[in-house]
């Protein structure tokens, strides 16, 4: 039997972030290391997508996060994940907080202002995946 | 709201960006080793890395900071790539530097719609959205190529070269100077050309005593 310890953590996303920042591995070394898609992770971490299914999956993030089985943090780990497992991410963005959240001053690779097509195409793509 | 056709970026000269980067690298860097990790000095100030799929085939960027100033997103091949390591670094140094040096600015731009976003941006003038890059440009160089340890790996270098025989810097400049950043950049996990451009913005050329 498992017992949900108190934490402050209500959700899985904020603990598997909390949990790699406090190791001091970056995002792109996590994915490395666990053999996982960096978008999908990075969604993962912001409430985006529910929590793996497999348990093979958890358990090698909890490994890449140097949690010991059996210990609070490794129950409360396994605990989040089944607890957000049912999560819905939220719906898509309306126009408006999309609006809110794009970028004010950027330069393309080839150190020009945007064309307006291609600030569309960013928009859409910020739109689906962030 | 802001008119764009009278927007004007603000007035930071160069010692202000690098000030406001050598600040922040030693309040969320304390070891101050190179290379900076740059994501670590994003979790101290708060910002998120986002990484999305295609943001490159998409518009032609590799990094952006979000408008509302919650996260930076770079495109997910070119993150995970061992290639684009050194690129990435500077490019999220880059968007680092806008959410240091032009929060305000971006705090008083807002857009209710996609299309009015796209309507701001191009109607910036050209000149005043250069400074604004070039301002994040000499945060980012300067960050991930502190001055101290860019001086004693040029001077290192320059010992190394004048020890085999070397002695025409003035006549070789700019080839010289192009092979004395190609042979230190990978201290600091950056291009050549950053460090040749921090070379002659920190005006270190030639080498003390060369």
């Amino acid at each position: 039997m498992t017992v949900m310890m108190e934490n402050k953590f209500n959700h899985f996303s904020d603990y598997l972030n909390d949990l790699r920042k406090k190791r001091k591995i970056t995002l792109r070394e996590f994915c490395k290391r666990a053999g996982a898609d960096a978008a999908n992770i990075s969604r993962l971490e912001r409430g985006g997508m529910a929590p793996p299914q497999s348990r093979i999956i958890l358990e090698r993030y909890a490994s890449v996060l140097e949690l010991k089985e059996g210990t609070d943090d490794w129950y409360l780990f396994f605990d989040l994940a089944a607890a957000d497992r049912g999560m819905i991410p939220e719906d898509i963005m309306s126009d408006e907080e999309l609006a809110k959240s794009l970028p004010a001053f950027f330069r393309t690779l080839r150190g020009q202002k945007p064309t307006s097509e291609e600030m569309r195409k960013i928009a859409d793509k910020i739109r689906e995946d962030g | 709201m802001v008119d764009p056709r009278d927007f004007k970026a603000p007035f930071i000269p160069k010692e202000k960006a690098w000030a406001a980067a050598d600040n922040i690298r030693r309040k969320y860097w304390p070891g101050g080793q190179v290379p900076v990790e740059v994501e670590e000095i994003l979790w101290g100030v708060g910002l998120e890395i986002e990484v999305i799929q295609s943001l490159k085939a998409a518009g032609d960027v590799d990094a952006l900071l979000r408008g509302d100033l919650s996260g930076i997103i770079v495109d997910a091949d070119d993150y995970m790539d061992d290639r684009m390591q050194n690129r990435m670094r500077f490019s999220i140094a880059h968007e680092l530097g806008h959410f240091v040096l032009h929060s305000n600015v971006y705090r008083g731009i807002k857009h209710n719609s996609v299309e009015e976003w796209i309507q701001f941006i191009q109607a910036i003038p050209e000149d005043q959205y250069s400074y604004i890059e070039q301002q994040a440009y000499e945060f980012a160089g300067r960050l991930l190529v502190p001055s101290d340890y860019l001086k004693t790996y040029l001077m290192e270098a320059a010992d190394k070269a004048k020890a085999a025989g070397f002695d025409e810097w003035d006549t070789t400049g700019d080839v010289a100077r192009e092979y004395m950043a190609s042979s230190i950049c990978r201290y600091f996990g950056v291009s050549s050309q950053v460090v040749e451009k921090r070379i002659i913005r920190e005006q270190l050329w030639p080498p003390m005593g060369c």
